[in-house]
């Protein structure tokens, strides 16, 4: 029912993006497996926490911007390509709340499901390393009233830590197309753990 | 590189939490509703509570904080065919970018068939207005002409009413008769067609239809209004269609209200129609 309620709404922009996404996703798991088999290059799967903002209807006319707490949870697995080049596939659950009445109408809150996939950069810092990810990739959207997959391309910039619990803090930003919001824009911070897999880490990447 | 994003954290929660819960924000409304039981020409067979839809709806309304000043009332023989384009036009030509609009109809409905050719289906809808002449088709109101006058209008907020038949069809003529039932649908030469759509698709304001495509929309002598407008009024009154229980009743919700009652109201003859273009929006009806 789901993926059928999916196709239904899928523009044709969105099938294309569905089917790089898959591609992506394959090819990204058959890198990560090839990784896996080098020692030498790094491969984990973080947990992450999030919250922020998603800035609807940022250039609407009758219905102008409105500013919505969202918060969710993710899991970016990664895989380290070359020296400090990495594939990362960001797999996020997010439930946006309802928005204020200002001006006598609110957006309904609303659950999005998000496939970004991601290539990145690490730059060796001292305490810290310093990290920039950029991605394209999908968000399907789901509330009692509409259900829908929209293309979306997000930047994520932060920090890394060498060890312990957190192993990263980053601020993303998400802009995802769709007509009927004008524009669609995510600000969110997140907060990442190691969960399943870590494994050669490279704690002297200076 | 911690006090940055510490900093970046407190600004995005500041920003959303500057939004406190309100309503209000300078916007401006304007109703215009429209009822007519009492038609000129003899042969456009009278209805009998229509004005009562729209002397209801406007209670409702005043009832939610609407403003008398803000609603314009039209019934029966105020109903001619100019005066309700004029009154149209004058709302558009006065509403802001952030304004709000309703209009609200209720009366005779119908089609024709479409002469600009501009409809997918085939047919314009039309509704009737008071001084309709039974052989002169060019005195329907149509949709396009609706559309035209609605096109000036800057917002797109706000909310469209029909309580008439939008369709052809000629189910429950049976029904209709002595069973208190009377069909909000009048058949003119011209209204042979292939049934009827949305065809206000030139404004992305919500519209509200009483009945489907190939529907006719009844009303009833026990409610004393319209199937639907009956629901609808009733959902307004008290909150009763306030799903969420946030204080406030939007269109979907109202809708879905009327919706749902009024097809178990008419066993299932009559199914009203929302179109709503914007997704995970929803617009307050009461204030």
């Amino acid at each position: 029912m789901i993926f059928q309620t999916i196709g239904e709404n899928m523009t044709s922009i969105g099938k294309k993006l569905l089917f790089s996404l898959l591609l992506s996703i394959m090819l990204g798991l058959t890198t990560m497996t090839a990784a896996g088999a080098d020692e030498k290059k790094e491969v984990s799967i973080d947990a992450a926490l999030s919250g922020g903002v998603r800035l609807l209807d940022l250039e609407g006319e009758t219905y102008s911007l409105k500013a919505v707490p969202f918060f969710g949870f993710s899991i970016v697995p990664r895989v380290e390509l070359i020296h400090r080049f990495f594939f990362s596939l960001e797999v996020s659950l997010s439930y946006t709340l309802r928005s204020d009445y200002k001006g006598y109408y609110y957006y309904d809150s609303f659950g999005t499901i998000g496939l970004i996939p991601e290539l990145g950069l690490l730059f060796p810092g001292g305490v810290v390393d310093y990290a920039i990810f950029i991605g394209g990739g999908i968000f399907h959207s789901f509330s009692e009233y509409d259900t829908a997959s929209r293309p979306a391309v997000a930047a994520r910039a932060g920090i890394e830590f060498k060890e312990g619990f957190v192993r990263g803090i980053y601020i993303s930003y998400s802009h995802v197309f769709d007509e009927a919001f004008q524009s669609y824009e995510s600000i969110k911070l997140f907060a990442t753990t190691p969960l399943l897999l870590r494994s050669n880490v490279r704690n002297d990447i200076k | 590189m911690i006090k940055i994003l510490t900093f970046l954290c407190a600004a995005l929660l500041f920003l959303a939490g500057c939004s406190l819960l309100g309503t209000g924000d300078g916007t401006a409304f304007h109703a215009l509703i429209v009822g007519i039981d009492m038609y000129i020409d003899d042969n456009v067979p009278d209805l009998k509570w229509c004005v009562s839809d729209a002397n209801g709806m406007r209670q409702a309304l005043l009832q939610h904080g609407w403003k008398d000043e803000e609603i314009t009332l039209l019934l029966n023989g105020e109903a001619t065919k100019d005066r309700i384009l004029s009154e149209v036009q004058s709302i558009a030509e006065r509403c802001g970018a952030g304004d709000y609009i309703l209009i609200y109809y209720s009366g005779h409905g119908t089609y024709i068939s479409d002469s600009g050719g501009d409809e997918s289906d085939g047919s314009d809808e039309a509704i009737v207005p008071v001084d309709f002449d039974f052989d002169n088709i060019s005195t329907l109101l149509l949709d396009d002409e609706l559309g035209t006058a609605v096109s000036r209008c800057r917002t797109e907020k706000g909310v469209f009413i029909f309580d008439s038949c939008n369709s052809g069809g000629f189910i429950a003529s049976s029904l209709a008769e002595g069973s208190g039932m009377r069909s909000r649908y009048i058949d003119t030469a011209g209204t042979r067609g292939t049934g009827s759509s949305g065809d206000l698709d030139i404004v992305n304001i919500p519209v509200l239809a009483a009945s489907g495509e190939d529907e006719d929309s009844f009303e009833y002598d026990n409610l004393q209004h319209g199937a639907f407008t009956y629901f609808l009024i009733d959902g307004l009154s008290d909150l009763t269609a306030d799903k969420n229980a946030d204080g406030y009743i939007s269109i979907r919700e109202l809708f879905h209200y009327a919706e749902i009652q009024t097809e178990y109201y008419t066993i299932h003859y009559q199914h009203p129609q929302l179109r709503f273009s914007r997704e995970f929006l929803d617009i307050l009806i009461t204030r």
